[in-house]
């Protein structure tokens, strides 16, 4: 793909045409023959395509055929199509459907199911759809959080990818040159249903399905989502520049940037990676010279080999980036640009810089070339895993107005690869996930309740039918999908991996913990700051990150473990025991339905990286922003006043998400684990046994057992 | 194909299959994975505090 | 219209110029990089630059559905069907440079052609001159005055059925000769070139009419009203050689005018 090889190739047959030319024919010139030549060598290359594929494709059948894993059970489907609508609510559903304002999901129920679809515990994105994935509980694919943590020095990370950066250099002047790649792994375990079916010769195309970062090899195509970095390497740092000293601050998900205007000039820049190839690692930036027009309230933006004109409050479209190391090494990204205000003060947004799909710095999708595919047929599209910036909403860098615009934005371009998918299968299966509906929910939840603490000091009116309007919109787009699976050989699900439920509340674990005396700081203070700074270890029983549960300081695998592990058991059980019923005086209401022990919820093989206790909490309560970072703040509960008002870490038991289908359910009380095993059985394919799903087109009785599942765990 | 071998006796494979799928992997070689990962766990060093933390940067999530 | 054509011809021969000590194939490979050059940002700007770049990537996300679907017969041809229709509509954004181009190439190619295509004779070879004069002049009047370095090797030789006469005529040193022919008191001139160096040819010289003259830059035409129809000679073709490489003028030019746009099309930021 690279554009000196692309030169040549349009060259070479060029020169073979020109052979046969004779002087009657010359009139075209060079310059024309610059396009025809071009258009002479695709029709040389599809030409040439069309025989190799003509040669080739017999051998590669029987390839196939002698690689297949055992025989096809015969049935009556040839094409799954999965649309995931993260985070979409039956109880939100079936009121509207019920008011008749989503006709299409109605008539989908109608032909076919709609049950509530039980989620993971605990009820998560990154756990629910590996779960999804692998048709197993979080104890066989690993994945219990957004964060694990290192045990030995109790620093978290990500739970599901890990970056290894080469760690040998050579030193070249100024260049210190790494020796090798970044090596990206991908901590889910367990395999992907649409793995199996790879094998037995089905081809998928899974776009956008959360936890396939890094994307692994198979039969199909995937495109990674959701941990997909950004080019710094974060999960999504926007840029705001200001004239406004007072607000370049720091931000959390964020950078202020103070910037001077010189008449109607702001000079700015494009933030980039970090530049490995030095030794001080400088960041990389690409100039932005923004010129001002009052008058017509725009600007006009100069990018190196690029000039557009935004109008105040609007999205510009993509624009790429090239950011240059050193070396003729180039980093490409994409980056969208918004100017929010002209006067008083100048104020510009930039997304966080995406990994450009055209030509990524690091893979994300399998094969490689998919992205660049989707990027040359669609145009460019936002590649970070959580595109849709809820943390320049939340502190109010963009307002509720701009924020719906970028998620519409991002979904459009998903639309389109979806459709693109479908309208290519005949046979196979067709995931992908919309984010629209999850992110739209945290952030609008609190115009339902207008007690909500995150309403204070903004707008409870303008946007208050979001929510109803997202639900109306995601009808309107499966009206337009029903029309495209209106075939009896295709199966249908449209499905979420949880419901959703309002967050008022925030409960700091480690400020219960240390209340309770399970956890206890140097000097004898009651608070720590982020990351367990100021904890005494030698003096803590249990710890709480991430927005999971609760760890043991357990000796043998905890760096300064303290409990022994024949203790362990009991500690769990004395804390899940003093955690249930958990009340919020302050509010009347008890916060914590229930506490389970791990042991009593899984007996998978990664059972031992699960938090060692899980609480389950009420409608309206969840782990603080605070509790999730390390931090103990001397306040167990506390009120959330952030944009961020809506969430689904709760009671998985509260927040099912949902499934219809255009096919009736063998039975009741299907599990998003539940979906892999039941589209291996849509293709004849035997479910593997170690998947705790099952499939739910056939009824319980007609399933064999995959051994002791209790009763948590069969719910992912 | 042509990826690292490493070998092991045929008796101690057949105990690798049996409890691989007793105890809920996909398949032997993810069990062999996680054995060796929770070895090498013991021995291996951390990465930096400040570069983890920045990775997470930006999760709607947390802050 | 004459003098705008002397324009363009002094213009080519000033530059053509520059290489005069050279082999004749370093003129040549120099207005081809020019030609390619030029027309390069010519094509920049008659085209529609944001659409033939997407219809370049359109082309190429089929090309890469070819190997994305390589187990799927059905959505290969279709994919290789995309391709060809993309292919027309990215043929048809050619088309506004083309249009746009088509003169002054073809002027160039005239240029190149009277130039490169023949060389001038060699001291010791002959050529034929033909001599063709309006009907009803007696052929027996029609002389010829040939200059000093040529020499007139055969008697006039009259083709009353076409109005002609001929003479064979040798070169004998090298430069510009110019042969004169009469009838009676009307005269013209047809010039003759001799020698190794890149001259501008003329094989024949007649009455041109007004975009004709850009067909014949190297020789005025023959006035209106003069007996004379029509006088030419012919001249050797060139073998063009470099490093012992022959080949055609045309195909030296189309291949590097052509390669030396692609080669700079990415610094010159236009697309193809």
């Amino acid at each position: 793909m690279d554009r000196s090889s692309g030169r040549l190739g349009f060259v070479l047959p060029g020169a073979l045409v020109l052979l046969a030319v004779s002087p009657a024919e010359a009139y075209i010139g060079p310059g024309a023959g610059f396009a025809f030549l071009s258009s002479f060598f695709v029709l040389f290359v599809t030409f040439l395509l069309a025989i190799v594929t003509i040669l080739i494709w017999p051998i590669r059948l029987l390839i196939r055929l002698a690689r297949r894993k055992g025989k096809l059970a015969k049935t009556d489907v040839d094409r799954v199509i999965i649309v995931g609508y993260d985070g979409l609510d039956p109880k939100l559903a079936g009121k509207w459907m019920d008011e008749g304002k989503l006709p299409n999901f109605k008539r989908l129920a109608e032909k076919g199911d709609f049950q509530p679809l039980d989620s993971s515990w605990p009820s998560m994105s990154p756990v629910a759809w590996s779960s999804f994935a692998t048709s197993s509980d979080a104890s066989r694919h690993s994945q219990y959080d957004f964060l694990s943590r290192d045990p030995k020095t109790y620093i978290p990370d990500l739970a599901s990818v890990k970056i290894v950066n080469p760690t040998r250099h050579i030193k070249l002047g100024k260049y210190r040159i790494p020796l090798g790649k970044p090596v990206v792994r991908l901590l889910q375990r367990s395999i992907p249903f649409w793995k199996i079916l790879g094998e037995n010769g089905i081809f998928s195309q899974i776009i956008r399905v959360p936890i396939t970062f890094p994307p692994q090899k198979f039969n199909g195509a995937v495109l990674s989502a959701m941990c997909v970095p950004d080019l710094a390497g974060t999960q999504g740092t926007f840029t705001f520049f200001t004239t406004d000293t007072e607000g370049a601050k720091a931000a959390t998900g964020g950078v202020r940037k103070p910037i001077e205007r010189k008449g109607n000039v702001v000079e700015a820049y494009v933030p980039g990676p970090a530049n490995s190839m030095t030794e001080g690692q400088e960041e990389l930036r690409v100039p932005v010279r923004v010129v001002i027009d009052e008058a017509n309230e725009s600007a006009t933006i100069h990018l190196p080999g690029e000039t557009f004109r935004l109008r105040l409050r609007e999205f510009s479209p993509w624009k790429r980036v090239t950011f240059k190391p050193g070396l003729g090494v180039r980093v490409n990204g994409i980056v969208r640009f918004c100017v929010l205000s002209i006067r008083p003060h100048v104020e510009l947004y930039l997304t966080p810089t995406q990994i450009d799909p055209d030509k990524p710095a690091m893979p994300i999708s399998e094969p490689l070339f998919y992205s660049v595919y989707l990027a040359k047929l669609l145009g460019p599209y936002s590649t970070l895993g959580l595109a849709e910036d809820t943390w320049a909403l939340n502190e109010r860098v963009l307002d509720e107005e701009l924020f719906l615009e970028q998620v519409w934005l991002n979904h459009e371009e998903r639309e389109k690869m979806f459709f693109n998918a479908v309208d290519q299968t005949k046979r196979g299966l067709v995931a992908c996930v919309f984010d629209c509906t999850d992110r739209i929910q945290h952030m609008f939840w609190r115009y339902f309740d207008e007690n909500h603490p995150a309403n204070r000091g903004k707008d409870t009116v303008r946007f208050k039918r979001a929510i109803e309007d997202l639900y109306v919109r995601a009808d309107e787009l499966l009206g337009r999908i029903m029309k495209t699976c209106d075939d009896p050989r295709t199966v249908l699900m449209v499905m979420s991996d949880h419901g959703f439920t309002e967050f008022s509340r925030g409960i700091n674990l480690n400020s219960w913990l240390v209340e309770n005396g399970y956890m206890a700081m140097k000097n004898g203070d009651k608070t720590c700051k982020d990351w367990f700074q100021g904890v005494d270890w030698s003096r803590t029983r249990a710890y709480s990150f991430g927005l999971t549960g609760i760890y043991i300081n357990k000796a043998g695998r905890e760096g300064k473990g303290i409990v022994d592990p024949k203790d362990a058991l009991a500690l769990k059980r004395e804390i899940a025991a003093k955690l249930s019923g958990l009340p919020d005086e302050e509010r009347g209401k008890t916060a914590v339905n229930d506490a389970i022990v791990a042991e009593d919820l899984y007996n998978g093989p990664y059972l031992d990286a699960s938090p060692d206790v899980l609480p389950a909490f009420n409608t309206g309560y969840r782990i603080s922003w605070e509790s999730a970072v390390g931090k103990a703040d001397g306040k167990v509960f506390s009120d959330n006043t952030k944009s961020w008002s809506g969430d689904h870490c709760v009671d998985p038991r509260l927040v099912p998400g949902v499934l219809f289908c255009n096919r009736r359910l063998a039975r009741k009380n299907p599990a998003i684990v539940d979906i892999g095993a039941s589209v291996l059985d849509l293709f004849g394919i035997e479910r593997p046994r170690h998947m705790t799903g099952r499939s739910f087109f056939r009824a319980a009785s007609e399933e064999s057992s995959a051994g002791f599942v209790p009763r948590g765990a069969a719910n992912g | 194909m042509f990826g690292p071998k490493i070998k092991i006796s045929k008796d101690m494979m057949e105990k690798i299959k049996k409890y691989s799928a007793l105890a809920g992997y996909s398949s032997p070689d993810e069990f062999v994975l996680h054995a060796l990962e929770k070895e090498i766990a013991k021995l291996e060093e951390a990465g930096s505090d400040e570069e983890i933390k920045k990775k997470l940067q930006g999760l709607g999530y947390i802050s | 219209m004459w003098g705008l054509v002397r324009a363009v011809t002094a213009a080519f021969d000033g530059f053509i110029g520059i290489f005069g000590g050279w082999n004749p194939m370093v003129g040549l490979l120099a207005v081809s990089i020019v030609t390619g050059a030029v027309m390069l940002v010519i094509f920049r700007y008659t085209s529609n630059q944001r659409a033939i770049a997407r219809q370049k990537e359109l082309i190429k996300a089929h090309i890469l559905e070819i190997r994305l679907f390589k187990d799927d017969l059905r959505l290969q041809f279709a994919a290789q069907r995309k391709i060809l229709v993309e292919n027309l509509r990215y043929m048809r954004h050619a088309l506004a440079p083309m249009i746009v181009m088509l003169v002054p190439v073809l002027i160039i190619l005239i240029q190149l052609d009277v130039r490169y295509a023949r060389r001038p004779l060699l001291p010791g070879e002959t050529t034929v001159l033909r001599v063709a004069v309006e009907e009803g002049i007696d052929l027996s009047s029609v002389r010829l005055d040939a200059p000093e370095g040529i020499a007139v090797e055969t008697e006039p030789m009259r083709i009353p059925g076409a109005n002609e006469v001929n003479w064979r005529i040798r070169a004998e040193r090298e430069g510009s000769h110019d042969l004169g022919i009469a009838v009676g008191s009307e005269r013209a001139v047809k010039r003759l070139e001799a020698g190794e160096r890149v001259a501008k040819l003329s094989e024949v010289r007649d009455r041109a009419g007004i975009l004709a003259v850009w067909a014949r830059p190297a020789e005025r035409p023959l006035p209106n009203g003069s007996p004379f129809r029509e006088v030419a000679l012919s001249y050797p073709e060139r073998d063009l050689r470099l490093f012992g490489i022959g080949a055609h003028w045309l195909l030296v030019f189309f291949v590097v005018s052509v390669v030396f746009g692609f080669a700079i099309k990415g610094f010159v930021g236009v697309e193809v």
